[in-house]
């Protein structure tokens, strides 16, 4: 019996592994991942260039605005160009210095330094730009440090710098922290017999070798900051970026002028994607020349101690304490205002006893968000697998390297652009299949979590040494039956920590969810909603709960991958 | 060029010991090989010397000046490494120019002597290959052209050659003795490689657990090894357990019913170890007896032989127990399996030590 | 019956990488074959062309006549050893050696019956529940071992199978590894960059270079009869010197090197042609200049160096056309020669090998 079943299990397997077969397995998975993904985006481009008419009236030649439209546009993209700017200029400067001190100190609290500058990528970008909106520019924050009665800066530019500060900081540390810890230190060595000072070896040996991964997290910073909607629809104010003026214009339902925005914003992402992959290795930093003394000035221990006490104290002071500022403000309006004592001001009452008993609206939004962060996850698993694998194993480098370039695209657009794809081809402009809702939610959560999924995976992959592969195959077993027996059990934390990854991803989102939520609410919504109501100490109730969700997912994410690492 | 000197130099990490005491003195101009096996503190005296790590306590001394305090980047020490570290993304030349131009060097000299080292060196041609376009042998030559341009005056190289095949092992330890003798350099290398160590240096310094164990000419070292565990790092030897008689001025080691004759000054009665190196154990067809000049000829019996390469590995019974012995190839012996021969040795072959209850646990160890 | 044959097999990567070129030879059944050579010689590709996992560009492959070039490692059945184990660390050693026939889906008793030989014939079987984490490297080997005899497969493919054992270890492993082929009756094949090892363990060892079979022969074969001059090169140690056959006899030919006529063994090569003699460095005898010695087929020159390498002593003589040969002689050889003391170099024609002169000069030949 057990026999019967091995034996046709493992004919079964074989029959999956013929080449045609898989081929037809690659291709199912190729095609997901351009309906999923690639689709919505080149159905907007489709669209655009069929409905110019259309846009072109609207956007150009309105009858009443003429061209005020395109120059609103212009204007929402300009500043989010700057501000993209300072943000990835701050993200650099101190992010640098922050990595390396990570890869390359050892010190108490390592640990946990490590896992603070990690957070904010896991906190949800609204909780975020609560927290900072809190901080900066309210009284509740560093104003109470001078006693002022306004905030430090008032909605607009300055405290949209802020919150994306905050939020972008871990790309540009994460990208190069690895690769800086895996640097051969014997090239350091070597440069050092050789006469150099600390500086300049790490100008002239280490930072070639980390330009990739640093213009890679730059890469990421920028669009991040270029492309982020919850936490700017809190700190902006009538100070609007591209992607708040899609939700808002997607609101107003002005369909067209949102799509050619949505286009935009994504043509310039792609843009940027594709030069960074294209010059990343070949743009050198040729600087041969060396000036000895001046930079033996800037090794000495008494510049680079100044150095690291600035990063760390700029890091506290504008990323880790603005950003969980929000939990002590939720501790001073618990049972009512600090200020006036009222009760009905508090958390206490506004969440759990007003007469819109605003707890069981999170604890809806909660559920609904739990549930499609699930689904997503399981989807995303069962569909960045065979993805991951295939260009794990593709042999042919160009293509695989085209490939790889397709999966950071959801990384790289904005998600309200993405989600305002996904709302055009699904939706009534499109296939008309759904409408805003639950599942409308999904499908664009898949979408924009797909790279969160396949990326590690194929690390995970790359990780797995062939000769295991090959080990099965000499026994005759066949490729599908080897990555049940050999590749799986190997890839378990791999898996794991894909699916923590996917799953915070998800829960955090704003912008996509926003356009294509319908009547559904999300926890991150929601708190806007709050938000946009006044009604502070719920959203800061919402925020924390939000805060603590993404740090129990940090925390397991890092006990996954280190148990990986000592495995 | 320069004369170094290492006074009592002591390097722990944190409570393991790296190096402990170590006095070295090295003559302008001289060859010096640090020998020992992994762990025996061969890497940390070459960093301690390089400058990359500082001494826990000790001086090092560059012509009588204490440069322990000076930073590895200002004490002009040529570091060849085990594993080649050339920096990838540049190629051969600019590797081998890196030291001039972060010191700042008048590069068109530098180029010259470059250029000087890649024809010397037989990479001549290979300048503008990267790292990854050059195989191990040619990397090594290339760092070792960088380590000499950048104008230094003493070469360290920890364990060069390790990484590389035995036949590039074997033409590089001729040109690397050859070119620090042209270039009358002071050099330091430490290796694992007994045969390499006798073949480069002038003097050797065998490394034990963090400490020197013995110091000498590859010719004092062999013919006295200190220790049971010199002796054996030196070469592969076959023990032989007995107790000394001295009679006549000579001196014999006693086992059971034979007596070998050896040099010791140990007294009569004491328990001791006497240890053939496989290589002076002599064989000899049992016809050629008349004609022998040996202090020790015994009849044995071959049980295995095998040739591997320059040597025929040989085991034999002889004093009742099993004995290791190495022929050159060429000589004329039957060294068919099963047998009979003459198995010859003269008294100062053996390396006779006492039996003392820690030698023996050293040897456990 | 052959068991393995090769013809004429090319191997290119990519579109001019040529790793193996030509290559044709025939290992017999039940025959230990090591391949040797140095690094880029194409010895660890031409072991991978076998196994299946890359396929030739061109050329046969015969198993026992089958010809399976085009059959990926998969329907091959041959078993292979790796140099870094590749046993799975999520099964034990008794799962990791039943993993052959159970992807084959073979019958529980079947298994269990081969398995249990497996695990016996590496002397195993006292670690079978164990889990490969908690072993030393031997066992992890053992228990590669042990997967593949459990397999069946009837050829062994090692890659560099002992290179991450320690040296005493790994002399052990020689003996136990000739001794498990020899019993369970396998052909095997292994790549070593060891020549001690390969001449060790093997019935035959094949030289290779530049993706070339250099020599296919006995450990003596290559070490006292070797048929070209890489061969004399790579394995151990020789002196190239060049010359021109001068006559040619039936026991020996006469060539000339430099100003010196010397006899040499015949190698077929006819009078008047340019010929490179090889000598090995341990069959030079050397004497001083002023020593009556009968044999009088020498070469004159002056030492330049006498090493003492306990071992052995080296020395290094500059012979007249200042080409500079090295004589290995016993660590006691009576006599110390001293710098630029006039010496002779005592060759016996028996033991020198006489090749054609290549045609880019011996340098080229000896180019790796």
């Amino acid at each position: 019996m057990e026999v019967k079943f091995r034996k046709s299990l493992l004919a079964t397997e074989k029959w999956l592994s013929k080449d045609t077969v898989l081929t037809a397995g690659k291709a199912v998975t190729i095609g997901i991942f351009i309906l999923i993904v690639l689709g919505p985006i080149l159905y907007l481009l489709f669209q655009i260039i069929i409905s110019w008419g259309d846009i072109n009236e609207t956007v150009f030649n309105d009858p009443i605005l003429g061209n005020e439209a395109f120059l609103s546009m212009l204007r929402s993209i300009g500043l989010s160009f700057e501000i993209a700017a300072v943000v990835t200029v701050f993200d650099i400067a101190v992010g640098v210095p922050m990595a390396w001190i990570l890869a390359r100190y050892e010190f108490k609290g390592k640990n946990i330094l490590d896992t603070f500058v990690d957070l904010p990528m896991a906190v949800p970008t609204s909780a975020l730009g609560f927290s900072i909106y809190l901080f900066w520019g309210t009284n509740n924050g560093i104003s109470r440090l001078y006693n002022s009665e306004v905030g430090f800066a008032s909605q607009g530019t300055l405290l949209i710098i802020f919150a994306h500060v905050a939020f972008t900081f871990p790309y540009v540390t994460r990208s190069i922290k690895g690769i800086i810890a895996d640097l051969d230190l014997n090239l350091e060595k070597a440069g050092k017999t050789l006469g150099a000072s600390p500086f300049t070896i790490a100008r002239m040996i280490s930072l070639p070798m980390v330009k990739e991964g640093l213009l890679a997290g730059t890469v990421l910073a920028f669009t991040r900051s270029l492309g982020e909607t919850g936490a700017t629809l809190i700190v902006s104010g009538v100070y609007q970026t591209a992607p708040v003026v899609i939700v808002s214009w997607m609101k107003g339902l002005k369909i067209p002028t949102t799509a050619f925005l949505a286009f935009i914003l994504i043509i310039i992402s792609l843009l940027l994607l594709t030069l960074v992959r294209i010059f990343a290795r070949k743009v050198g930093l040729p600087w041969n020349k060396v000036f000895p003394r001046f930079e033996r000035k800037l090794s000495s221990k008494k510049v680079t101690r100044t150095r690291n006490t600035f990063s760390i104290a700029l890091f506290f002071l504008f990323v880790f304490t603005p950003a969980l500022f929000v939990i002590i403000f939720l501790f001073q309006w618990w049972g009512g205002s600090p200020f006036s004592g009222e009760f009905e001001a508090g958390m206490i009452y506004q969440v759990f006893q007003a007469p819109d008993k605003k707890i069981n609206d999170i604890v809806t939004a909660l559920v609904t968000s739990l549930e499609i962060a699930l689904i997503v996850t399981l989807v995303n698993l069962l569909i960045a697998t065979p993805m991951a694998l295939m260009i794990s194993k593709m042999k042919n480098k160009k293509l695989k390297g085209f490939l790889d370039g397709l999966i950071d695209i959801p990384l790289v657009i904005p998600s309200s652009a993405l989600g305002f794809s996904i709302f055009f081809l699904w939706g009534s402009n499109g296939l008309h299949i759904l409408s805003p809702g639950f599942a409308m939610i999904v499908i664009a959560h898949i979408s924009f979590t797909y790279s969160y999924c396949v990326r590690p995976l194929i690390g995970s992959f790359d990780s797995i040494s062939t000769m295991y592969d090959e080990a099965a195959a000499a026994f005759g077993a066949s490729k599908i039956t080897a990555f049940r027996t050999v590749t799986l059990p190997f890839l378990k934390s791999g898996l794991i920590a894909a699916a923590i990854m996917t799953f915070t991803r998800s829960m955090s989102e704003t912008g996509a969810t926003i356009i294509c939520m319908g009547i559904e609410r999300t926890i991150p919504v929601l708190l806007v909603d709050f938000f946009e109501a006044s009604t502070f100490p719920a959203a800061a109730f919402a925020s924390t709960l939000l805060i603590i969700i993404s740090f129990v997912m940090l925390i397991l994410l890092r006990v996954v991958t280190r148990r990986k690492k000592d495995a | 060029m320069v004369k170094l000197e290492l006074d009592n130099i002591t390097k722990y990490y944190g409570k393991r010991r790296g190096v402990e005491n170590i006095n070295l003195s090295i003559e302008d101009g001289e060859y010096l090989a640090v020998l020992g096996p992994t762990g025996s503190g061969k890497t940390t005296t070459m960093y301690l010397v390089a400058g990359l790590l500082s001494p826990s306590e000790g001086k090092i001394l560059f012509n009588g000046e204490d440069v322990t305090k000076v930073p590895s980047e200002d004490r002009n020490v040529g570091f060849v490494f085990e594993e080649y570290n050339l920096f990838p993304r540049i190629n051969a030349e600019s590797n081998v120019l890196f030291g001039p131009i972060v010191k700042g060097l008048d590069l068109s000299d530098s180029r010259q002597v470059a250029r000087e080292m890649f024809s010397l060196l037989n990479i001549a041609g290979k300048e503008m290959n990267f790292p990854d376009e050059i195989s191990g042998g040619q990397k090594q030559r290339v760092a070792l052209a960088r380590a000499i341009v950048s104008n230094a005056n003493l070469l360290v190289m920890d364990d060069p050659l390790r990484a590389l095949d035995a036949k590039i092992r074997e033409i590089l330890q001729v040109e690397l003795r050859n070119l620090v003798k042209d270039l009358s350099l002071t050099c330091i290398h430490a290796t694992h490689d007994t045969q390499e160590a006798m073949r480069v240096a002038d003097k050797i310094a065998v490394f034990k657990d963090g400490a020197i164990v013995q110091f000498g000419t590859p010719e004092e070292v062999y013919n006295n090894p200190v220790s049971i565990y010199v002796a054996n790092f030196l070469g592969e030897t076959t023990e032989l357990e007995g107790t000394i008689l001295q009679e006549k001025g000579q001196s014999f080691l006693i086992l059971e019913d034979i007596k070998i004759e050896i040099v010791t000054d140990l007294k009569s009665g004491t328990k001791a170890v006497a240890l053939i190196p496989a290589e002076l154990a002599d064989i000899h067809s049992l016809s050629e007896r008349e004609r022998l000049n040996y202090d020790n000829i015994i009849e044995a019996e071959i049980i295995s032989t095998k040739c591997v390469g320059e040597f025929f590995d040989v085991d034999l019974i002889a004093f009742n127990q099993e004995i290791k012995a190495k022929e050159l190839i060429g000589n004329d012996v039957p060294l068919t399996e099963g047998n009979k021969v003459l198995f010859a040795t003269d008294k100062g072959d053996f390396r006779v030590f006492p039996i003392e209850e820690d030698e023996k646990n050293e040897k456990e160890i | 019956m052959p068991e393995i044959r090769l013809q004429s097999v090319t191997k290119i990567f990519g579109r001019k990488v040529e790793a193996v070129k030509d290559l044709s030879f025939i290992i017999e059944d039940g025959e230990y074959v090591s391949l040797i050579g140095p690094s880029g010689c194409g010895k660890t590709t031409t072991l991978r062309l076998l196994a299946g996992t890359i396929l030739p560009t061109q050329g046969n492959i015969y198993f026992d006549d089958k010809s399976v070039e085009n059959l990926s490692i998969r329907d091959r059945n041959i078993g292979f050893v790796f140099q870094h184990f590749a046993i799975f660390p999520h099964l034990t050693v008794w799962e990791n050696a039943a993993y052959g026939p159970k992807v084959r889906g073979r019958k529980k008793s079947e298994i269990d019956s081969l398995v249990e030989h497996a695990l016996k014939a590496v002397q195993i079987d006292d670690k079978a529940d164990l889990y490969p984490p908690s072993l030393s490297a031997p066992d992890w080997q053992k228990t590669a071992l042990a997967r593949v005899v459990a397999s069946e497969a009837k050829i062994l493919l090692l890659d560099e199978p002992l290179g991450a054992l320690d040296q005493k270890i790994r002399e052990e492993f020689q003996i136990f590894l000739r001794d498990l082929v020899k019993k369970e009756g396998l052909t095997a094949i292994h790549v070593t960059h060891d020549q001690a090892e390969a001449l060790t363990i093997s019935d035959k060892v094949a030289v290779m270079n530049k993706g070339k079979l250099v020599q296919l022969g006995s450990a003596s074969d290559l070490i006292f009869t070797p048929n070209n001059i890489f061969t004399s090169f790579f394995v151990g140690e020789s002196d190239f010197l060049e010359s021109v056959v001068m006559n040619d006899r039936k026991d020996f030919a006469e060539v000339r090197v430099g100003q010196s006529t010397i006899k040499v063994k015949n190698m077929g090569i006819a009078r008047g042609k340019r010929a490179v003699v090889a000598v090995r460095r341990e069959f030079f005898k050397v004497h001083k200049y002023k020593d009556k010695i009968k044999k009088e087929n020498f070469l004159p020159g002056v030492v330049v160096r006498d090493q003492f390498l306990g071992l052995l002593r080296r020395v290094r003589v500059k012979l007249e056309n200042q080409q500079i040969v090295e004589v290995k002689i016993h660590a006691k050889h009576p006599i110390r020669f001293k710098v630029n003391e006039k010496v002779r170099l005592v060759i016996d024609p028996s033991t020198t090998r006489c090749f054609e002169y290549p045609e880019k000069g011996v340098a080229s030949a000896l180019e790796m």
